[in-house]
């Protein structure tokens, strides 16, 4: 298996300095980011890094980008180790941020990518068939000269991503890519990175978020971060798996007093009455159904609907998160 | 292909930082304004001192306009210098585009000294413009006999300012706020680096620290070759001690910056601000 970005054992301790500790020699106030990560990613994935704010993906992110260097453990990217050969890992990286600071304000879109362009060793003709490439791939050749501080928020992650394309790299590395954008911009974001730059141009993608519904629209694989620690990882049949043993199903009934489903062992979760039904959810086991039914049906309670409910990945997140803690 | 790089990148920064520079077009015009009215008052105040020349000025022409504007002019020299590369890491750091600026392969030190040219070339700029003001308008005398000798003092000075601006930087890096070392050296540079009076009016006791500021061996070499017209072997003396403050602050400089810039690293702190 080959593997475009392998970490073992990452560790990474903040530390707070102030002239306090410097000179009063007050403690030095400490922050666990990340404690023993280890995770691999295969060329040409789109791997998502899950968790709740503060969990430790974007120090995870930023280590991989070389802006952080790890106290502990090892990694590579692309065969290149992180922090000894850091300058041969930025060549193979493209890093989308949330900061639509991070453009200059009063040049145009492709003014900017012209400066970026530069530092990513492009010149001359190259770099105006790269940018002009780039700009049609993100649809924004027809905003190129207008001032980038005139781009609405999803013109701008879509220059965001031209940028961290203009090297051509193997990874790209998006944290949080679509946070401040509206959903119909977060959808032709994804659309983009899914269709396009993953499948057409075999981009390996490294997507940072903590919106599940999102995770599992995007991403192949993922691993779950909580509290500076990987606490699951796998495919999302793998971390649904995870917590099979325990079923949901959805029941759609005559309205009825919960007593008689209480007195056949039917606990009802959610309940709702809609059009003279009663639906509810219900945890059991496969083989219970055909007799909840059967009982109900001696009951004279007709059974409109029953079907299991998918476990979505918020339910496994809730479960591993509730778990680790 | 490299060396295509190495002035390609440069240019790009200040092609970037002229552009920026020039969208805010009022603030642009209006810098220039502020050296004419600058000029203008020391012309005033000159007038004001002129009649009673000092003993003092004597070795410099004995003009007071003239002695000043070269101090304040060349002044500008260490005030970009010192500030120049913290500044520009604390701005990009407010910006946001530090982090993008590191992300790509080219390397830190070159960005750092990229982001600052352009800086240089302005303030090269507008002390060719206090010069012009100087002598079309103001009839101040100058001499350019010995234009060599003004490139290396320039350059040795220039080089002495930047090893110890880059330590400001480093202290922006790992502190993210002033560096005291900006505001002791300008406060003694203005106070006994000779830029409105010469040292020889420091009192007796106080001069011997003034020679411990390259600003003022900068400054007389300057003034001799400008406004004495004196060739290179009678500045040679300040080219020696230039190169030994050059030699020695731009090392450390760059040392401690790289300490800087390894620390913030570690630290995870490189773009907080």
């Amino acid at each position: 298996m080959s593997y475009t970005v392998e970490l073992k054992d990452i560790t990474k301790v903040f530390i707070e300095r102030s002239w306090g500790t410097l000179l009063l020699r007050r403690p030095i106030r400490k922050t666990e980011a990340l404690r023993g990560v280890s995770l691999s990613v295969e060329r040409g994935e789109i791997f998502g890094l899950l968790g709740p704010n503060g969990a430790g993906k974007t120090t995870l992110i930023k280590i991989l980008a070389t802006l952080i260097l790890p106290d502990g453990g090892s990694g590579s990217v692309c065969g290149y180790d992180l922090c000894s050969q850091s300058s041969r890992v930025r060549r193979m990286i493209g890093l989308v941020n949330t900061s639509e600071r991070s453009f200059y304000w009063r040049l145009t879109g492709k003014q900017n990518l012209n400066f970026f362009a530069m530092l990513y060793n492009l010149s001359g003709v190259q770099k105006k068939k790269r940018i002009d490439e780039l700009l049609e791939l993100v649809g924004l050749n027809e905003k190129a000269d207008t001032l980038f501080m005139k781009y609405s928020d999803g013109q701008k992650q879509r220059l965001a991503i031209a940028r961290a394309l203009l090297s051509d790299p193997e990874i790209l590395l998006m944290d949080e890519p679509t946070k401040s954008l509206d959903p119909l911009a977060a959808s032709a974001l994804i659309d983009l990175t899914v269709n396009e730059l993953a499948s057409k141009k075999g981009k390996t993608v490294l997507w940072c978020t903590h919106n599940l519904k999102e995770a599992e629209k995007v991403c192949s694989r993922l691993a779950i971060i909580h509290k500076g620690k990987v606490i699951a990882s796998g495919d999302l049949q793998h971390m649904k798996s995870l917590i099979a043993t325990e079923s949901f199903y959805q029941m759609s009934v005559d309205n009825c007093p919960i007593e008689k489903l209480q007195k056949i062992g039917i606990t009802p979760l959610r309940r709702i009455h809609n059009n003279g039904h009663l639906e509810f959810e219900v945890k059991a086991q496969g083989k219970d159904i055909p007799l909840f039914i059967k009982d109900l049906v001696g009951m004279g309670i007709n059974v409109h609907a029953c079907k299991e409910k998918p476990v979505e990945l918020d339910e496994v997140f809730e479960k591993l998160v509730s778990h680790a803690d | 292909m490299q060396i295509n790089q190495a002035v390609l990148k440069p240019v790009s920064f200040l092609i970037r930082d002229f552009l920026i520079d020039v969208s805010y077009r009022f603030n642009f015009v209006l810098q220039f304004g502020g050296i004419f009215i600058s000029t203008l008052m020391f012309f005033f105040l000159s007038r004001l001192i002129g009649s009673g020349v000092s003993d003092q000025l004597l070795p410099y022409g004995g003009d007071y306009f003239a002695f000043v504007l070269v101090g304040i002019a060349f002044t500008d020299y260490l005030s970009v210098s010192l500030s120049s590369f913290s500044s520009q890491i604390r701005s990009a750091q407010m910006m946001g585009t530090l982090e993008a600026l590191l992300v790509t392969p080219t390397s830190v030190p070159a960005i750092l000294f990229s982001s600052s040219l352009y800086n240089f070339i302005f303030t090269s700029l507008r002390i060719i413009v206090y010069m012009v003001f100087g002598v079309f308008i103001f009839g101040v005398r100058l001499h350019f006999t010995s234009l060599t000798a003004l490139a290396v003092i320039i350059a040795l000075t220039i080089l002495s300012f930047i090893g110890i601006g880059l330590f400001s930087a480093a202290f922006i890096i790992i502190f993210k706020q002033g560096s005291p070392i900006n505001w002791v050296i300008s406060i003694a540079s203005g106070l006994l680096g000779g830029v409105l009076y010469p040292v020889s009016v420091l009192p007796s006791w106080l001069q011997p620290y003034s020679y411990l500021l390259p600003i003022t061996h900068a400054l007389e070499a300057i003034r001799q070759l400008l406004l004495n017209g004196a060739p290179f072997a009678a500045v040679y003396k300040q080219v020696l001690i230039l190169s030994l403050f050059a030699g020695i602050l731009l090392p450390l400089g760059l040392m401690a910056f790289g300490y800087g810039l390894k620390m913030a690293k570690k630290e995870g702190s490189l773009i907080h601000y």
